[in-house]
Formats: structure tokens, sequence, C-alpha cells
């Protein structure tokens, strides 16, 4: 009794439509983000701050330290 | 894994993955009050958006990731075998990557508007870009989930294709 089911395709099937798709729009997002980041200044929490108080000087220049999003980009 | 181990596996990471959903829409929910609210809604919205960010956010957002791991190299689905759970997982960790390095500048401006001027309290906005961005970014993995879109990797399928010869041997 032959077997009915269709032959196996020696080549690996190329990525769905959605994958390509989803790829092109996460690129875009991150030249996006990094654009704006480049222009933007200051990612930190000191970007909307207009006239600190000392106090607030103190708890921005601490986060400072804290990792590479608190520091001005 | 045992199916009663994967049902279990699959209850915790559930659980995680919509409860950090729900956390980050009360995020945003604060987020709001601190941008719309007067002097002691802002101080206060503030405080809370610090501890519901550590003490819920980040251990959800671990626990998705770690339990995500833990469901794909524990089932037949895998890591890379299938495009939609790669990309769950690369999204997952990109957006818990992001949070935890963002928690000490909500912590910073928690601190901060304890002791600013009431004129000032606008300038610190309610972080809701990276909260509302964060949502999208957990419904995308949300819809990958539930609808499994299909698609497999060179890998996966390379893959599929040795256990089929070695069923058939």
């Amino acid at each position: 009794m032959t077997s009915s089911q269709p032959p196996v395709p020696e080549q690996p099937p190329g990525a769905p439509r959605w994958v390509k798709v989803s790829g092109v729009v996460v690129v875009v997002l991150l030249v996006v983000l990094v654009v704006a980041m480049l222009l933007g200044g200051n990612h930190g929490p000191g970007r909307h701050l207009g006239a600190p108080s000392e106090g607030d000087k103190a708890a921005v220049a601490s986060a400072g330290v804290a990792g590479p999003v608190s520091d001005g980009w | 894994m045992s199916p009663p181990v994967r049902r279990f596996a699959l209850l915790v990471h559930v659980t995680c993955s919509v409860g950090w959903i729900g956390a980050v829409v009360a995020y945003i929910a604060l987020g709001v009050a601190a941008t719309v609210g007067d002097s002691g809604t802002v101080r206060a919205a503030w405080t809370a958006m610090e501890i519901v960010g550590w003490y819920v956010l980040v251990p959800l957002a671990l626990g998705s990731w770690g339990t995500g791991l833990v469901m794909a190299l524990g089932s037949r689905w895998g890591l890379f075998r299938h495009y939609w759970v790669l990309f769950s997982f690369v999204l997952t960790t990109i957006a818990t990557v992001i949070l935890v390095l963002h928690m000490p500048d909500v912590s910073a401006i928690a601190d901060a508007v304890q002791t600013a001027n009431d004129s000032d309290l606008g300038g610190y906005g309610g972080d809701l870009f990276h909260a509302v961005l964060g949502l999208v970014v957990l419904v995308v993995i949300q819809v990958l989930n539930v609808y499994k879109p299909p698609g497999m990797t060179r890998y996966g399928w390379r893959r599929s294709q040795r256990e089929r010869v070695s069923r058939a041997a």
C-alpha cells in the first residue's frame, strides 16, 4: 500500500511572512530609539528636571551610578 | 517533563506572565495619577510606583522569564525550534532587562519628589513612556503564546527531520 503522505522537501522552509514583517518592525523601532536617544540627550531621571533643589540633585546624582540607563546618553 | 510537572510549570508561567501584565496596568494608573494629581497625590503615586516596581514587577518579570525558559526546554516546542517561542523569549528578555535597568531611575525620582518644591513636581512626569511601551510588548508576547503562529526555524526543521528519520528506522 503506497503512502499518501506528501513528499518531504529537502530544503528547510523559509521564514513565514509574520517573522519577516516583525523583524523589519523591530529593526525600525530600534533605529528610531537609538536616533531619539542620540538626539534627545539625557535619558536619566534628571531629564524632566527644570530647576532641581539640592535634594533632587543628590538623588539624581546617586542614581547616576546605578546603571547605564540612568546615565546621560 | 512529565504531564503533571508540565501542567504545574504552565500554571506558574501563566500566573507570572498575566500577573506581570496586570501589574503594569496598575503601574500605568499610578503614573497617570503622578502626572495629573496634586502635590500629595504625585508624591504618593511615585512611592507606590517604586514599591510596585521592585516588589511586584521585577519578581513577576523574572518569574515569567525563568518559567518560560523551563517550559520551552522541557516541552516539545523547544527554545529555538519555533519562531513564536524564540520571539517570545527574546522579547521577554529585553523587557525584563529594561525593567531591571530602569527601576533605579524610578527609585531616584521617588526620592526626589519627596523633597522637591510643589512647583517642580510637574516636571517629573509619570514614567508613562516605559510603562506603556512595556505593556505593548507584553501583549505582543501574550498574542504569540496564545495563537502560536506557525513557522519552524532552520534548526527546528533539521531537528524534526532527524527525529522523523530515527522514528522510521
